[in-house]
């Protein structure tokens, strides 16, 4: 009764108030006290363990602490090294890395490829050697034909030697077997007309005596 | 379903073996009225549902040292309270801002948010109580919508009866005139 007379006497005096219906005007999200209880709970419990395990079981090093504010320090000057631009004057040519990729990309191909001959014997293919692509073999190749041409060219030249040697002895055998008066005459009938019709004497001491003076005919003479 | 009274749960509370049940038992007698005593002060739900957990955290750790010469849901009441003025005064603080805008803050969040359900006069009955001072606006919504007696207001906020009846009155005085002021319009 004494609550409901000083629960009302207010009313006297805000008529306009005591005129409107009392409602809560808030709202609440869909079945919220549903589980409001355990949200509550999960809270608590999470106090509970809190209470129960004061001491996290973690530690730090010695003097840990007082060495975390100079190392704070020089990571933040590394910082601020890291705002400096990225830019270190180095420069590479217009479409580098492009056509970098290409080539990683071809020589990928190539190993890929390889792997694959190799890991399938029974598709393995004639092996290509390439004859001039050692030096040894080009130097061995180059010898052995200096080598073979001096072997021929020398037992071509002893070859020569022997015949002409059988030759000259054979001919100079015939002369000796052949008269002497017999080849004077062969000689004189085989000699050409001009070469018998001989200058006369006089008529070449004339022609020297006026073609050549006395000295020319000395030191020719000498 | 039937209500458990307070003393069965303070005394399953001092037994080891049953004190989990005795709290679920308290959170589910008290856990709404709580939470709309925190929600008319704070008026964000969110603010207001870590307010609740709070306060449930509290009285989780003071119960065992409860003494039965005030009731039980007074005493809950008084931690709720507590709380509520705590996180408004941190948020004034947090801010830097003065109480006009404080309270201009809550209007505007009253006005926004998506719980709220009420038509303009039930807005305007709001904005009026967030012109009030903190303690007028606690008296009003403890007697207007909890309908406590002053006594047990009284209990909760440690103040005394005649001292809340004067801050009730001159509380419902400035509502009355705020709500039939036709400038305010909103």
């Amino acid at each position: 009764m004494k609550n409901d007379v000083e629960n009302n006497e207010w009313k006297e005096e805000a008529p306009y108030l005591a005129s409107l219906p009392i409602l809560n005007p808030f709202g609440v999200p869909e079945h919220y006290f549903n589980s409001l209880t355990d949200a509550i709970n999960t809270t608590v419990y999470t106090e509970k363990l809190k209470e129960a395990i004061p001491v996290s079981g973690f530690s730090v090093p010695d003097q840990y602490f007082s060495i975390l504010k100079a190392r704070i320090v020089i990571e933040t000057g590394i910082g601020i090294l890291q705002s400096l631009p990225e830019k270190d004057g180095n420069t590479i040519p217009d479409g580098y890395f492009q056509k970098l990729q290409a080539n990683i990309l071809a020589r990928t191909i190539e190993e890929v490829t390889a792997e694959i001959s190799e890991a399938a014997p029974a598709q393995e293919k004639s092996r290509i050697v390439r004859l001039w692509h050692s030096d040894l073999l080009k130097y061995a190749s180059a010898a052995c034909f200096i080598l073979v041409t001096a072997f021929g060219l020398y037992l071509n030249q002893q070859n020569f030697t022997q015949e002409s040697t059988i030759s000259d002895i054979a001919n100079e055998q015939m002369l000796y077997d052949i008269d002497e008066q017999d080849i004077i005459d062969h000689i004189e009938r085989n000699t050409p007309e001009i070469q018998k019709a001989a200058v006369k004497n006089e008529e070449l001491e004339t022609y020297i005596l006026n073609n050549y003076s006395q000295n020319d005919l000395a030191s020719e003479i000498n | 379903m039937k209500q458990v009274e307070d003393e069965e749960i303070l005394e399953k509370f001092s037994i080891e073996r049953t004190r989990n049940e005795a709290f679920n038992l308290l959170i589910s007698k008290y856990q709404e009225k709580i939470y709309w005593h925190v929600r008319r002060l704070v008026i964000d739900h969110d603010d207001a549902d870590d307010l609740v957990q709070e306060v449930f955290i509290k009285v989780w750790k003071n119960l065992a040292k409860f003494r039965s010469d005030s009731k039980l849901y007074t005493w809950i009441y008084r931690i709720a309270t507590n709380e509520c003025i705590t996180f408004l005064n941190k948020k004034k603080q947090r801010n830097q801002t003065p109480l006009d805008e404080v309270v201009e803050e809550l209007s505007e969040s009253l006005i926004a948010s998506s719980y709220f359900n009420g038509d303009k006069i039930q807005l305007k009955l709001q904005q009026a109580l967030l012109t009030l001072p903190e303690k007028q606006r606690l008296i009003f919504n403890m007697k207007y919508y909890d309908d406590l007696k002053y006594d047990e207001i009284s209990e909760i906020l440690g103040t005394s009866v005649g001292a809340l009846k004067a801050s009730f009155h001159i509380a419902v005085k400035k509502i009355e005139v705020f709500m039939l002021n036709d400038d305010i319009v909103l």
